[in-house]
C-alpha cells in the first residue's frame, strides 16, 4: 500500500498565542488505512487536519498528497489538490435549502471548469453516480429532500457521501461524530471503515471518543499540547499511555476499562 | 459578590437582581433621564399644553379635510401608479447593484482588505444619509421631476440593501463556504451553487421590503419635487385645497396597505 | 456494488470503468429505484430528455416564478417612466458640480446649523421617549396573550397599519396647522408612527413570552398588571431594547427630513442654504447628519453586542 499523506515537521502558533497548536507533526497515511487522532482539548487535533488541506496555512512544514507537496501551490492548483481530499464536519456543513442531490454533486466542483460549476451542468455519470451512492448509504428516498428535512445521521451521511464524490485520495473527517447519537455514531464509523477499503482511501479521523477510535482504527495517533506524542497500533495503547495524552489518571476520563487493559 | 454584602449591610435589604442588570439598568434610567431632560428643556415642548392645541386637531379633520372631494381622479390615478413604477423601477435598479457591491463587501467572497473597507464605508455614507437629503441634492442636479425621483430611491435603496445583504451574506458565509472551499471548487462556483441559494430566503425577504419602503418613500419625493402623488399632494395643500388633498391621502393608504398586504401574501407563498 | 480502484487507473481507463458501472446500473437497476413522488411533476427523470434532475421543481418553481415577475414588473415599470437616460447622463455633470460645492465645507454660521442639529436631536429624543411610553402601553393592549379585550389586539393592530399607511411628512403637515412652526410639530408629527410602530413591534415581542410563564404567574394569584411588569418585560426586554435602537436611528433621519416642510431642523438648514446657493453651508449641515447618523450606528451596534453578551 501506497502513503496518500505524508506530513513531515508541521508547525502553527495562532497569532496572539505563546505556545504552538502545532509543533514538528510529522505523520503518515496508507490507502485503504482508517487512522484515527485522539487527544484532549485544544491538543492540536483540528489545526493538523485543517493545515493538511490548508484551510489554515501552517507556519513550517511539508504536506504531501499522493507525492506531490502542497504547501506552496496557489490557486487552481491548490484548488487541484484540495479536490483529492474530501472532508468532513462536525456540523455536516451542508447547504439545507439545497436537495441532497445538489449538496453531493458539490462535491464534483473541483472537477469542473468556472462555468460549468456555476451553471450546475454536472455529467450525467456523475449524477448516476451519486444516486447509487446514497442508495448504498440507505438514503435514496431522501435523494430529491431538502438537506434541512434530514436528521443528524442521515446529514452526515450526505456529507460522507459529498466526499466520496470527489474520488478522493484521502479523507479528513473532523469530529464527524460528536453530534450524533451512539446508533448513528456507529453507521457513521462503518460507513467511512467501509468507504475507506472499498475505494482505497486513506481515513484520518478526529475522534475524543476514544473506545471508538480503538474499535474502528487500523492506527491511532495521539496528540498533546500540539505534539504528536503516540503513533502506533490499537493494542500497544496501553492505560499508561492514555493517561500521558490526556494528562489524567484514568479514572477520571470516561474511556471503557476493559478496552484500554487490552494493551 | 462582596459587593452586595455591602449594601446588604448598609440598607438591611437583600438585593435579588443580578449586579449586572442592576447597573445596566442604572445607567440606562440615568442616559434617558439626563436625554430626556435636556431635550425638554432645548424644545420646550410640554406635551399637556400640545395636547390641547391638538383639540383642534379634530375639528380641523372633520371640517376642513372631509368629506374628501374628488376633481381629478384620471390625473390622481396617474401620479399614484408613478409613484409605483417608481418605487418597482427603483427597487429593480438597487437590487443588481446591491448584490454586487455586496459581494465586494463580504468576508465570504473578497479576502483584500482595501476593497472589503471600501465597499463598507461607500455604502455606510449613503445609508447613512437620508434619502430625501439626497433626493433634494439631485433635484438640485437634474431638475424637477421623475429622473431625480428614480435617482434618489435608487441610492438610498442600494445603500440600505447592501447592508442587509451584506449581513445575510456573512450569516450565510459562515457555515457552507469552508466545506466548499475544501472540495476545491472555485470561488464563482462557490457563490453560484451554494451561497445564493442559502441566502436566497433573505434576499427575497429584503427586496420585498426594499418595495414597501420605496413605496412609502417614493409618495414624499413630491414633497421636494421629485415627481409622483406627492408633487400632487403638495399643490393641493399649498392652494388650501384640503378636501382634494385629503382624498390623495386617502389614495396612498390605500395603496399602502394593499401594496402591504400583497407583499406579505408573496413572501408567505414564495419561502414555503 | 464494487467501485474498482479509480484512484490509480488512467483517465480512459476511469472513463470505460465509469461507463462499465452506467451500463450495468441502468440495464439493471434503474428500475428498481422506487421514489415516492407526489405528483408527476415531481419525477426525478424529465421524460423529455432522459436527463436525471438534481432537484424537483416543487423547490425551484416558486423562486424561479417569482424573480421572472420581478424582473417583469420592472421592465414594464421602467417603459412606463419614459425615463430619458440621455438626459440624465448629460447631468451628471451638474451633479459632479453640486457635489463638490457641497464639499467645501465652512464654519460660516455654523453656530445656526448646530443649533437645527440639536433641534433635530431633541425631537428625536422626545419623540422616542414618549413614543416609547405610549408603545409599552398600546403595545400591551395589542398583544393577544395578554390583553384583557379579545377583539382589541386585532383592531389596535389594524389601526397602526392605518397610522402607518400615511407618511409622517403628511402627519407633520397636518399637525403644522395646529402646533405652527414649533418643534412640538415635529415631535407630535412623528408620535403617529412611533407609537404604531412600537405598538405593534412590542405586541410581537410580547407575544413570544412563553404561555407556560404567564400560566405559571396566573396560578399564583398574580393580577394582570403585575404579571405585565414581572415577566412579560423582562422577558422581552432584549427584544424591546433592540427594536427601541433600531427606531431611534429611523426617527433620527425622519426628523432631520421633517424640516424640509418648514418646521425647523436641520433639514430646513439643507435646503434653505441649497435654495440661497449657499452650497458650504448646505454641505456642513450634510456633514453634520452623516456624522450623528453614522456614530449612532456605531454606539447602538457595540451597545447590542455587549448586551448580547
Amino acid at each position: 500500500m501506497n502513503s496518500v499523506l505524508r506530513i513531515e515537521g508541521l508547525y502553527k502558533t495562532y497569532p496572539g498565542s505563546s505556545s504552538p497548536a502545532l509543533a514538528n507533526a510529522s505523520m503518515e497515511v496508507r490507502a485503504g488505512e482508517v487512522v484515527s487522532i485522539i487527544g484532549a482539548s485544544g491538543a492540536g487535533k483540528t489545526t493538523l487536519m485543517r493545515c493538511i488541506n490548508r484551510m489554515v496555512e501552517p507556519d513550517a512544514g511539508a504536506v504531501f498528497i499522493e507525492g506531490t507537496e502542497i504547501t506552496q501551490l496557489r490557486d487552481s492548483e491548490l484548488r487541484n489538490a484540495r479536490r483529492r481530499i474530501g472532508m468532513v464536519f462536525q456540523h455536516f456543513n451542508l447547504v439545507n435549502r439545497l436537495t441532497v442531490m445538489q449538496n453531493v454533486l458539490h462535491g464534483r466542483l473541483g472537477y469542473m471548469n468556472s462555468l460549468d460549476g456555476v451553471m450546475g451542468r454536472y455529467s450525467e455519470d456523475d449524477k448516476l453516480r451519486a444516486l447509487n451512492l446514497l442508495r448504498e448509504t440507505g438514503l435514496e428516498e431522501y435523494a430529491y429532500k431538502r438537506a434541512g428535512e434530514l436528521s443528524g445521521g442521515q446529514k452526515q451521511r450526505v456529507g460522507i457521501v459529498r466526499a466520496v464524490m470527489q474520488k478522493p485520495a484521502v479523507m479528513l473527517c473532523d469530529e464527524p461524530i460528536a453530534s450524533l447519537d451512539p446508533a448513528n455514531s456507529r453507521v457513521i464509523m462503518d460507513l467511512i471503515c467501509e468507504l475507506a477499503k472499498q475505494g482505497n482511501i486513506g481515513c484520518l479521523v478526529n475522534l475524543h471518543q476514544v473506545e471508538v477510535a480503538m474499535e474502528f482504527s487500523d492506527r491511532i495517533i495521539g496528540m498533546k499540547k500540539g505534539y504528536i506524542v503516540y503513533d502506533g497500533t490499537t493494542s500497544a495503547l496501553t492505560d499508561q499511555k492514555l493517561e500521558y495524552i490526556y494528562d489524567k489518571p484514568m479514572h477520571l476520563l470516561t474511556i471503557r476499562s476493559e478496552v484500554a487493559q487490552d494493551g | 459578590m462582596a459587593k452586595s454584602n455591602e449594601s446588604s449591610i448598609s440598607t438591611g435589604r437583600t438585593p435579588i437582581a443580578h449586579p449586572d442588570d442592576r447597573r445596566n439598568v442604572l445607567v440606562f434610567a440615568l442616559t434617558v433621564g439626563i436625554l430626556f431632560t435636556f431635550a425638554t428643556w432645548y424644545t420646550g415642548f410640554n406635551p399637556f399644553t400640545s395636547l390641547l392645541e391638538m383639540s383642534e386637531f379634530g375639528r380641523f379633520i372633520t371640517q376642513d379635510f372631509l368629506p374628501p372631494r374628488v376633481t381629478n381622479m384620471p390625473g390622481i390615478m396617474a401620479a399614484m401608479m408613478q409613484t409605483i413604477y417608481l418605487a418597482l423601477a427603483a427597487s429593480g435598479t438597487a437590487m443588481v447593484l446591491s448584490l454586487l457591491w455586496s459581494f465586494c463587501g463580504s468576508t465570504a467572497v473578497i479576502r483584500n482588505k482595501s476593497i472589503l473597507t471600501l465597499a463598507r464605508s461607500l455604502a455606510s455614507v449613503i445609508r447613512n444619509i437620508p434619502a430625501l437629503i439626497w433626493t433634494y441634492i439631485l433635484v438640485f442636479s437634474f431638475g424637477i421631476g421623475t429622473h431625480a425621483g428614480y435617482l434618489a430611491l435608487t441610492l438610498s435603496s442600494t445603500g440600505f440593501l447592501t447592508r442587509s445583504f451584506m449581513e445575510t451574506l456573512d450569516e450565510v458565509a459562515a457555515e457552507n463556504l469552508e466545506a466548499l472551499r475544501a472540495t476545491g471548487a472555485s470561488t464563482p462556483a462557490v457563490i453560484a451553487q451554494a451561497i445564493i441559494p442559502a441566502a436566497m430566503p433573505g434576499l427575497v425577504s429584503w427586496f420585498l421590503y426594499s418595495v414597501e419602503l420605496n413605496i412609502r418613500t417614493s409618495t414624499i419625493l413630491g414633497l421636494v419635487g421629485a415627481g409622483g402623488v406627492g408633487l400632487l399632494m403638495m399643490t393641493y395643500i399649498k392652494q388650501f385645497n384640503y378636501a382634494e388633498a385629503s382624498f390623495v391621502i386617502f389614495v396612498v393608504a390605500v395603496a399602502t396597505i394593499v401594496v402591504n398586504l400583497l407583499i406579505d401574501i408573496i413572501r408567505k407563498k414564495v419561502l414555503a | 456494488m464494487e467501485i474498482g480502484d479509480l484512484s490509480t487507473m488512467s483517465p480512459s481507463g476511469v472513463e470505460s470503468e465509469v461507463a462499465m458501472i452506467a451500463t450495468q446500473v441502468r440495464a439493471v437497476q434503474m428500475p428498481e429505484i422506487a421514489f415516492t413522488p407526489v405528483s408527476a411533476l415531481e419525477l426525478p427523470y424529465s421524460q423529455r430528455d432522459a436527463k436525471i434532475a438534481v432537484s424537483i421543481p416543487r423547490y425551484t418553481l416558486p423562486v424561479t416564478l417569482f424573480w421572472g415577475c420581478v424582473f417583469i414588473l420592472v421592465i414594464v415599470s421602467f417603459l412606463s417612466l419614459k425615463l430619458d437616460f440621455a438626459k440624465i447622463f448629460s447631468r451628471v455633470g451638474n451633479l459632479g458640480g453640486v457635489v463638490s460645492k457641497l464639499s467645501h465645507l465652512t464654519s460660516d454660521k455654523l453656530d445656526v446649523a448646530i443649533g437645527a442639529l440639536m433641534e433635530s436631536v431633541t425631537v428625536t429624543i422626545l419623540a422616542t421617549v414618549y413614543g416609547l411610553m405610549i408603545g409599552l402601553i398600546v403595545g400591551g393592549l395589542a398583544a393577544e396573550n395578554i390583553t384583557p379585550w379579545k377583539p382589541l389586539a386585532a383592531i389596535l393592530q389594524s389601526f397602526f397599519s392605518l397610522l402607518r399607511a400615511v407618511p409622517t411628512m403628511i402627519w407633520a403637515l397636518l399637525v403644522l396647522v395646529c402646533l405652527g412652526f414649533s418643534p412640538a410639530t415635529g415631535i407630535v408629527g412623528m408620535l403617529f408612527h412611533v407609537v404604531a410602530f412600537f405598538g405593534r413591534a412590542f405586541a410581537q415581542s410580547f407575544e413570544e413570552v412563553p404561555q407556560a410563564t404567564i400560566e405559571a404567574l396566573l396560578a399564583c394569584g398574580a393580577n394582570r398588571l403585575q404579571i405585565f411588569f414581572s415577566a412579560i418585560i423582562p422577558a422581552s426586554l432584549t427584544s424591546l431594547i433592540a427594536w427601541t435602537a433600531l427606531r431611534f436611528e429611523v426617527n433620527f433621519s425622519e426628523s432631520s427630513i421633517l424640516g424640509m416642510v418648514g418646521a425647523g431642523g436641520i433639514g430646513y438648514t439643507i435646503m434653505a442654504s441649497m435654495s440661497s446657493y449657499q452650497m458650504e453651508r448646505a454641505g456642513t449641515a450634510i456633514l453634520m447628519v452623516f456624522v450623528f447618523a453614522f456614530s449612532l450606528e456605531l454606539l447602538l451596534t457595540s451597545v447590542k453586542r455587549k448586551l448580547k453578551v
